[in-house]
């Protein structure tokens, strides 16, 4: 600046009635519509009326999402508001709804909601959504036959021991309940006996109406009971699944008829199948219309990896109308003979027609294990399931991608776990199997005492396994100057010598502060001493027979 | 080595020497670049809707910002997250709300996206969480509801809920 200028800014008198509506809205689209509602709603009759826009009072989150994994209720000073005066005042308007378990009742009775047809509902007990659908008395205040659009997603099961049975009953009852339902996301719980499964199927699990669903199921052939023609004007199917076994084929008695409807499908396997060939591939073959197919699988194979060559030949020339394929595809090949494998050029080179150039492919070679790992896949891809993670892990952002193994016949430095906490931000579950120390440990700690890097922070991590790592990766993530856990979230598995070396003896200042986050802790079925308790403060007493428990 | 400057003039007549690249976070100054085809020093751009104090600032937190990355487009689904500002954005907005509004207007004129988003947040954050009485307090609103009208929403709810 070429001048100084007295600047006086005290005087300025600009207030936020002076915006104009347009800056208004700016503002105001930065907070949640609950937000805006509850702080404006009746405040002055300007303000008022630009809440009452659609665009604040169409679609309402009743809960507070504080992160990927966890959903709190409205506090209740605003959920009483809500109840008592804005649901009813804006009930014509709302045309969406998400709501959580504890106040799903108390807001669907609070009002009418003559226009709704998108209705969530997150976290509940799979017994109060069930009678939700079925009990006539809930649901009076919405026309259920205008419900188009339908997602139950992070279901509990506690109090359910045959979720087996529960999963098809609340299917085929929505199916009954909201007779005109377009779209269906259905992913009741993430842990596996609690996936949707047919082994009992009910007739009454069909739709004319369903247009796509997004579903998460315990095996494959869950997807074909699917695709058996139930829901004929299917178009759109997202599956995420546990296992794809060979059996899933012989459970099924459906012949190679095309599957004309599908023009979007996603497949998510989280466990490896060795039923890709006799299964997988022949399954995808019929969907002969696709526009849009995405892979996410872990294979084991018997002779090649899954390259471009075979993509090309075994999917894509099946589907002459695809016109985006995304795909992570791990495969892994077990040789004890030293037979000649695909080279990592050989691999890349066989993408080489493909239009997209950002296709990744790399491959993991354990000598140890005889054993090797073909990774490929698109970066942008918004992968879930990435299996292994070695030194030779490119990098590249995963946000998606909640449960990791580390594991390498090489060791892990502290810099490949600043990467890793950079690339996957949203890890919940860990495991890190490596038995070779760290070359660089001693070499670092005489040089900055142990200070070097920042603090590797896991903000959302539920469960740490370090039962085959070796000591030093047991310091990596104990001592909290390496590493922060979050606070009183942590599940551990280790053996319980290693903790107590790694702890010297539960008595260690610089593994204290992460172990006095720990809520529980698997350690081979030992008991913690009773000397140790203030060293854990908030492991749980009482835990399952083999979980750490005081003597 | 210095870049090229180009001169701003605020709306009371103070001109203030700025480098070309830190202007151009303003798409409007960008725009006036390119279409006026100004690159001589002497070149003055009026900026008739920004003051001096304003101006300012404004130069203050471009010169801050000169090397970050492009804003994001505007996603209307992008997730709302009120709590990311910097701490050096959180100082620099430390100001009476008169000074906020004006810096609000200032970006929006200029069209400055990173600017006017992180002044934005800030008021966001001012009225999350409190009631309409509280933010009739906080931003000097006089409630214009009358009496009548007040009772006849009230009365419609009951009825809504007697329903």
């Amino acid at each position: 600046m070429n001048r100084s200028v007295e600047i006086n800014m005290d005087n300025s008198s600009i207030e936020l009635s002076d915006l104009p509506n347009e800056i208004l809205m700016i503002i105001l689209k930065k907070l949640f519509n609950v937000e805006v509602l509850y702080s404006l709603i009746g405040v002055n009759k300007r303000l008022h009326a630009i809440v009452y826009d659609p665009i604040f009072t169409n679609c309402l989150t009743l809960m507070r999402c504080v992160s990927d994994d966890s959903i709190d209720p409205l506090p209740d000073s605003i959920l009483d508001r809500l109840c008592s005066q804005i649901l009813p005042e804006i009930h014509h308007k709302i045309k969406c709804l998400n709501l959580e378990s504890s106040s799903m009742k108390r807001i669907l009775l609070a009002t009418s909601y003559p226009n709704l047809c998108e209705l969530g509902l997150y976290d509940s007990e799979i017994e109060t959504v069930l009678s939700l659908i079925t009990d006539e008395s809930s649901l009076t205040s919405i026309d259920k036959n205008q419900i188009l659009t339908l997602v139950i997603n992070r279901t509990k099961y506690g109090k359910v021991s045959a979720a087996d049975d529960m999963n098809p009953r609340t299917l085929a009852h929505i199916f009954t309940t909201f007779s005109n339902l377009q779209y269906l996301n259905f992913y009741p719980s993430t842990i596996w006996s609690e996936r949707l499964s047919f082994a009992n199927p009910c007739p009454s699990i069909n739709s004319s109406t369903l247009l796509e669903l997004h579903i998460r199921l315990m095996s494959f052939s869950g997807c074909l009971y699917i695709l058996d023609g139930r829901f004929n004007n299917l178009h759109t199917l997202h599956v995420d699944i546990q296992f794809v076994y060979a059996s899933d084929l012989r459970n099924n008695n459906q012949e190679k008829l095309p599957i004309p409807n599908i023009r979007c499908f996603s497949l998510y396997c989280s466990e490896m199948t060795n039923a890709y060939d006799e299964l997988t591939v022949p399954h995808l073959q019929r969907m002969s219309n696709l526009e849009k197919l995405s892979l996410n699988l872990i294979i084991s194979v018997k002779n090649t990896f899954v390259d471009g060559n075979e993509l090309k030949q075994n999917i894509i020339n099946y589907m002459p109308r695809l016109k985006r394929f995304q795909f992570y595809i791990c495969s892994d090949r077990y040789y004890p003979n030293q037979i000649s494998l695909q080279s990592k050029e050989d691999i890349q080179h066989s993408f080489k027609d493909f239009k997209d150039d950002q296709i990744i492919s790399y491959i993991d070679y354990f000598q140890e294990g005889q054993h090797s790992l073909c990774h490929i896949y698109l970066y942008s891809y918004k992968l879930k399931y990435y299996h292994t993670i070695t030194n030779n892990f490119p990098g590249g952002l995963f946000k998606y991608v909640h449960e990791l193994l580390l594991y390498d016949e090489r060791p892990f430095e502290r810099e490949f776990f600043l990467r890793i906490a950079q690339s996957f931000p949203f890890i919940n579950i860990l495991t890190i199997k490596n038995s070779k120390a760290q070359n660089n440990k001693l070499c670092r700690e005489s040089k900055n005492g142990n200070q070097d890097l920042s603090i590797i922070k896991y903000p959302h991590l539920t469960s740490l396994s370090l039962n085959e790592a070796h000591d030093d990766y047991i310091e990596e993530f104990l001592v909290d100057t390496r590493t922060c856990l979050p606070n009183n979230s942590v599940h551990l598995n280790i053996f319980f010598r290693q903790l107590k070396r790694m702890t010297h003896n539960f008595t260690r200042d610089a593994t204290r502060i992460n172990c006095a986050k720990l809520v529980s802790i698997c350690a081979n079925a030992c008991r913690l001493p009773q000397y140790t308790r203030a060293y854990f403060p908030h492991v749980r007493r009482f835990l399952l027979l083999s979980m750490l428990m005081y003597m | 080595m210095a870049g090229h400057k180009i001169k701003l003039q605020s709306s009371d007549g103070d001109t203030f020497d700025v480098e070309v690249e830190i202007a151009k976070q303003s798409a409007t100054i960008k725009t006036m670049l390119e279409d006026l085809g100004m690159d001589e020093e002497e070149d003055v751009i009026p900026l008739p809707n920004v003051n001096s104090a304003i101006l300012k600032k404004v130069i203050q937190w471009a010169t801050h910002h000169k090397d970050d990355p492009p804003p994001p487009e505007d996603d209307e689904n992008r997730e709302k997250n009120t709590n990311d500002i910097s701490s050096w954005d959180q100082d620099f907005l430390k100001v009476d709300q008169g000074t906020l509004f004006e810096l609000i207007l200032a970006a929006n004129y200029l069209d400055i996206k990173g600017l006017l988003d992180v002044t934005c947040k800030t008021v966001a954050n001012m009225i999350k969480g409190k009631t309409p009485e509280e933010i009739r307090r906080t931003f000097n609103i006089k409630n214009d509801f009358t009496p009548q009208e007040e009772e006849q929403i009230k009365k419609e709810n009951e009825w809504c809920e007697e329903k």
